[in-house]
């Protein structure tokens, strides 16, 4: 008769079940891959934001937006291209991304532009960014800015 | 006829231990590089006024829609706010300064007159802002709108007469 960690002259073998272990810790796996990869292309983590007590997370019901990222130098960072600096630039890469778009010609009555700027950006380089949204044809404006004591 | 003796069931052991090494491999270095993203939220705001939008459109605003507009003037002191400018067409005009001046304005904001059965809505508040004020100090003063009631404003440079 073998007695559990007995360790006797049967040499008993132990072998705990590793399945649900294995279960587990993939699916805690799958949560962090899909927390970590969601966001991070269009919203650059190199912005600092403002922060304000009164900005309102966006509605469930705003699916159609997109982000400028505006650095403190004053610079449009954009994913995989290289930062757009003048208003000329960042107006030609808004055409191109409503000619781009699903939706079309419609993409700038619909699409709700929002713009990350760093905090210690100046008001002329956000301004710079807000002409140029408009000029593109985009007809929704929102700033990103951070809740208080959201670190 | 001789019945065929069942064989015993060949029994499949998947070496599990070293996916599970794996898997904690992967999971250490996906807690070690995750980086919550801060809670964030948004601000609505008008597009800037252009040239064009300023020529007298063909469908005047009825007078019912007409709007009082307020104006604050932000002047910068090396990225902050040096001094603030309150003006509109009930309340009188104001230079807000030193340390009092953002409950000042706040105040001020509060207690700008609604036309009688209307609410904040009626009202438009447009910030006139100095090129090398810091955005962080834009986003208070538009906090502090939204704090009185206002959930749009306009942002326009400083105008040079102003």
């Amino acid at each position: 008769m073998s007695h559990g960690g007995g360790g006797g002259e049967d040499g008993v073998s132990a072998e705990p079940n590793l399945t649900p272990l294995l279960d587990l810790v993939l699916q805690l796996v799958m949560f962090f891959m899909l927390v970590a990869n969601f966001v991070a292309d269009e919203m650059s983590d190199k912005i600092k934001l403002p922060v304000a007590s009164q900005a309102k997370p966006l509605k469930a019901t705003e699916t159609n937006f997109m982000y400028m990222n505006v650095d403190k130098t004053g610079h449009v960072l954009v994913p995989s291209r290289e930062p757009l600096v003048s208003q000329d630039e960042i107006t030609f890469y808004l055409r191109q991304t409503i000619k781009n778009h699903p939706l079309g010609a419609r993409a700038g009555d619909t699409v709700t532009v929002i713009i990350r700027a760093d905090k210690d950006s100046k008001f002329k380089d956000i301004h710079k960014t807000m002409v140029s949204i408009k000029t593109a044809g985009f007809k929704n404006l929102q700033l990103r800015a951070e809740l208080p004591g959201a670190k | 006829m001789k019945r065929k003796k069942k064989e015993p069931p060949i029994e499949i052991t998947l070496p599990i231990t070293p996916m599970l090494d794996m898997a904690f491999q992967l999971l250490s270095f996906f807690l070690l590089t995750f980086k919550p993203m801060p809670t964030e939220g948004q601000m609505s705001i008008n597009l800037p006024k252009t040239d064009v939008a300023s020529t007298p459109s063909e469908s005047p605003v009825p007078d019912t829609d007409k709007k009082d507009e307020y104006t604050v003037v932000l002047y910068s002191a090396g990225g902050d706010i040096g001094l603030i400018s309150f003006k509109g067409p009930v309340s009188a005009p104001a230079e807000l300064s030193g340390d009092n001046k953002l409950p000042a304005l706040l105040q001020r904001l509060k207690d700008i007159p609604k036309p009688a059965g209307k609410g904040p809505d009626s009202i438009s508040i447009t910030i006139e802002a100095a090129p090398d004020l810091n955005y962080s100090r834009l986003i208070e003063i538009m906090d502090l709108c939204k704090r009185s009631g206002y959930e749009t404003v306009n942002l326009t440079p400083i105008k040079k007469e102003s």
